[in-house]
């Protein structure tokens, strides 16, 4: 346990906070498309998610929303890929559009 | 017999990986031409299977290793995955990739990459991928990649013969040497792998090749946990990489291994970019109008909902058609024996022993068959994924993983490897209680008796009293979740990342295939378990043979037999057979038994026959059948079965009381196979035995619960 919170470094909490007035994954509708621009949750899931291509830059869009509206299906690199919404919160997105 | 020169020479052991839902055991079975039942979600491989094919002179021994998306040491099956290939080396790692979905498929194989092994790439679903328009120049990515690539499609059995003639070839340009093909970093990293491999070359002196070290690095400086560990007593390594970590994150803004994921997904971009092409073709995607329905926010559920239902309600009516056929061909069976044995003890062994156990238990085939085709046809078509997803939300709320989900399902099969299903799930907590709720999953041991008790206490809706007890089968799971992780194993969050996979019409084959390999299990029980249960059962029934009667049955019977014949003596001497026979089965070796444990079962309202059918079936659910129909045949003299039994249950108990005996069994303590897959999966006897203790109490209360609450309504 203390080796994988060693291996946390101080990186993720500082250098890429989510700060206030980011747009996230979660701030998507449904059919909106985005691109990944940083990913801020810790190493495990991090891992999980880089080896589904949720990666920086990658092209993302929302699909399908289930009862209640959580969790939701993401469509990227062409496949389907199911996200709670509290995770989809700590995906940011680069801001485009004038989004 | 004679020794050959080098026998190990034309034998290969070839590893089968790849993304989950790539097709692999699809194409390992057409390769190898076995029958392991697939499915459309992610992870039907739990654990290592191996087969062996003969091809073009050569022995290939195949290793179909679980579906993993990447080689890191995060789940069970990941570490199943790269300890394999790390530490047994197989001569040839095939990669099966998705070649629809490369994009993703291809960050796998950057890892294999790195390992260093030999590969051979099979770019299978090539039939789907096509029909989205995608091209692929096989050519140019077999250079690029260091591996021969062989387009495949599993089911259709296109390019099995090329790629086994790949491996083959492979083998056979094998010189002992690995492929070398680097992957390229950005200086910054290349200079820091550059550093630590020096390091590490340096404190492993001779032992790793420069692809080793090179691994090792990498690995390393992307923090892998588990290979930290084994490096853990060289200080200077743990302190450079400390050093090297820290300066990338610095000036990069990013983490080292998140540097090394992008680069990665970057070499795989340029890889595509030169060597596929895609036609979008203008063809409606036919999932996504599916998932408009299935996954609507609000008709999901109760499609679900629905679906369920369905499967059940087909399982108890469907069923009863074969169930008579069978029930009949028992009978006629029964009564040919009868009629060419003599009576004596070898006829009563046969007949109400051995045919009426087995015999009492075979009649449920046919729903146990119905319930896994509807299983096979939500794994296969993809639905079951999205059931997950569906009920993440809920599930959640009572301390679950959506995951979890799917082993649960598997459950309604059997226990055994839906307990072992749930390695899919990657938190040892959620995994944890994922396991201990299962049993209370209804596995199909359970079915027949919820069929013949329902059919006999409640026959004007038995369908909808058995999918009754599925429901409470879910609920008493779920609560018991909420009271596992409130009070045994807390523990933090775990995220819900799940891949759904496009929906596939199952082939028929393939359904067929499940359905018969499932009833040859229950077959092969019927045959084990249940026959030599039966004799054992019919035995301690049986003797000991001279008891001292409370009264003079025979006599009484005789007297009575010499008396003009009238309806009332009939009655009077059926009555007397009829007690005659109760009390020698009450004075044998299984009634006593029975008789010393009822006082449990006492408050309940089951009576010692019934206590003797929870006794047996802690060997096996499907013996309490068969415990039934030993008892009553013996009882009742009768050759009918299963509607023989049905009605002869119908007058033992109140519908209440039978209602809670369903309660009771469904809960009751795991079967045997299930406490060991409980103890091989949690790696503990004491999770093995919390689940025998706790589920007992459980279903005894509950059973209670029933009774008492039942009795105050009623």
């Amino acid at each position: 346990m203390s080796l994988s919170e060693s291996n946390d470094l101080e990186i993720n909490k500082g250098v890429n906070p989510v700060s206030h007035g980011c747009v996230t994954l979660a701030d998507l509708g449904p059919g909106e498309t985005g691109i990944i621009e940083a990913i801020d949750v810790d190493v495990s899931l991090r891992r999980r998610l880089n080896a589904l291509g949720v990666v920086k830059g990658t092209e993302i869009a929302v699909g399908h929303v289930a009862p209640m509206g959580d969790p939701r299906v993401y469509r990227l690199l062409g496949y389907q890929l199911s996200l709670r919404n509290e995770d989809a919160r700590k995906i940011v997105l680069k801001v485009e559009d004038g989004r | 017999m004679t020794a050959q020169p080098a026998p190990d020479e034309r034998t290969i052991t070839v590893a089968l990986t790849g993304n989950p839902n790539c097709g692999k055991t699809t194409l390992s079975n057409t390769l190898t031409g076995s029958n392991d039942s697939v499915g459309n979600y992610p992870r039907v491989t739990v654990e290592k299977k191996e087969r062996v094919v003969n091809h073009r002179g050569w022995t290939i021994r195949v290793v179909d290793l679980p579906g993993i998306y990447a080689l890191t040491s995060q789940s069970p099956e990941e570490r199943i995955g790269r300890d394999f290939i790390h530490h047994e080396q197989p001569d040839i790692v095939v990669n099966v990739l998705d070649a629809g979905n490369l994009d993703r498929s291809l960050f796998l194989t950057t890892q294999l990459i790195e390992m260093g092994c030999p590969r051979v790439y099979a770019f299978n679903m090539m039939d789907e991928a096509r029909a989205k328009g995608i091209n692929i120049n096989v050519n140019d990515l077999t250079s690029m990649l260091g591996g021969k690539v062989v387009e495949t499609a599993g089911i259709t059995g296109e390019g099995c013969m090329e790629l086994l003639d790949a491996v083959v070839e492979t083998a056979e340009a094998m010189n002992g040497e690995s492929t070398s093909l680097t992957l390229p970093y950005d200086s910054h990293l290349e200079d820091a792998i550059g550093r630590v491999q020096q390091l590490v070359t340096e404190l492993h002196p001779k032992t790793m090749n420069e692809i080793q070290t090179r691994w090792l690095s990498i690995k390393l400086l992307e923090g892998d946990e588990e290979i930290i560990r084994h490096e853990d007593d060289h200080e200077r390594l743990i302190e450079l990489l400390g050093r090297e970590r820290q300066n990338l994150a610095n000036t990069h803004g990013e983490d080292s291994e998140a540097m090394f994921a992008n680069a990665r997904y970057g070499f795989i971009h340029g890889l595509l970019m030169e060597s596929r092409t895609i036609n979008p073709a203008p063809t409606q995607d036919l999932t996504h109008k599916i998932d408009d329905v299935m996954l609507h926010q609000y008709m999901g559920m109760p499609v679900f909902l629905g679906l369920m239902w369905l499967m059940f309600e087909a399982t108890f009516t469907l069923g009863q058609y074969p169930m008579d056929w069978i029930d009949a061909g028992v009978a006629w069976v029964s009564g040919q024996v009868s009629g060419v044995l003599s009576p004596g003890m070898f006829r009563d062994v046969m007949v109400d022993g051995i045919i009426a156990g087995v015999g009492g238990t075979i009649v449920f085939l046919p729903n146990i068959v119905i319930l896994f085709f509807f299983m096979a046809l939500f794994s296969e078509t993809g639905y079951l994924a999205r059931s997950a997803f569906l009920l993440d939300r809920v599930m959640h709320k009572f301390g679950l993983h959506g995951k979890a989900f799917i082993p649960l399902v598997m459950g309604f099969g059997c226990n055994v490897p839906a307990v072992m299903a749930c390695r899919t799930i990657e938190s040892p907590r959620a995994r944890l209680v994922a396991i201990l709720i299962n049993p209370f999953m209804s596995c199909t041991a359970r079915l027949p008796v919820f069929i013949l008790f329902a059919g006999a206490f409640f026959s004007h809706m038995a369908g909808t009293v058995v999918f009754a007890m599925y429901m409470l089968s879910i609920i008493v799971a779920m609560g018991v979740a909420v009271f596992l992780s409130k009070c045994v194993v807390r523990g933090g969050y775990e995220p819900f990342v799940m891949e759904l996979p496009p929906y596939r019409i199952p082939t028929l084959r393939a359904v067929i295939l499940h359905m018969w390999e499932k009833a040859l299990k229950f077959l092969q029980k019927v045959a084990g378990i249940i026959l030599v249960g039966s004799i054992v059962l019919w035995t301690l029934q049986a003797f000991p043979r001279d008891v001292d009667m409370s009264m003079d049955y025979d006599a009484g019977i005789a007297q009575l037999e010499t008396q003009i014949e009238s309806p009332e003596r009939d009655e009077r001497i059926s009555l007397m057979q009829r007690a005659r026979a109760q009390e020698s089965l009450e004075k044998s070796y299984l009634g006593r038994i029975g008789l010393a444990v009822t006082p449990v079962f006492e408050p309940l309202g089951f009576g010692w026959k019934d206590t003797i059918a929870i006794l047996t079936g802690l060997l096996a659910k499907e013996v309490v059948i068969a415990s039934y129909a030993v008892i009553y045949a013996q009882d009742e003299g009768s050759t009918e079965y299963s509607k023989g039994l049905q009605a002869s249950l119908s007058g033992t108990m109140t519908p209440l009381v039978a209602f809670a005996f369903m309660v009771f069994v469904l809960l009751y303590c795991p079967c045997l196979s299930t406490i060991a897959a409980i103890r091989h999966e949690t790696n503990s006897w004491r999770w093995a035995g919390f689940s025998v203790v706790f589920s007992m109490c459980l279903a005894w209360i509950l059973a209670l619960g029933v009774v008492t609450v039942g009795g105050l309504m009623a």
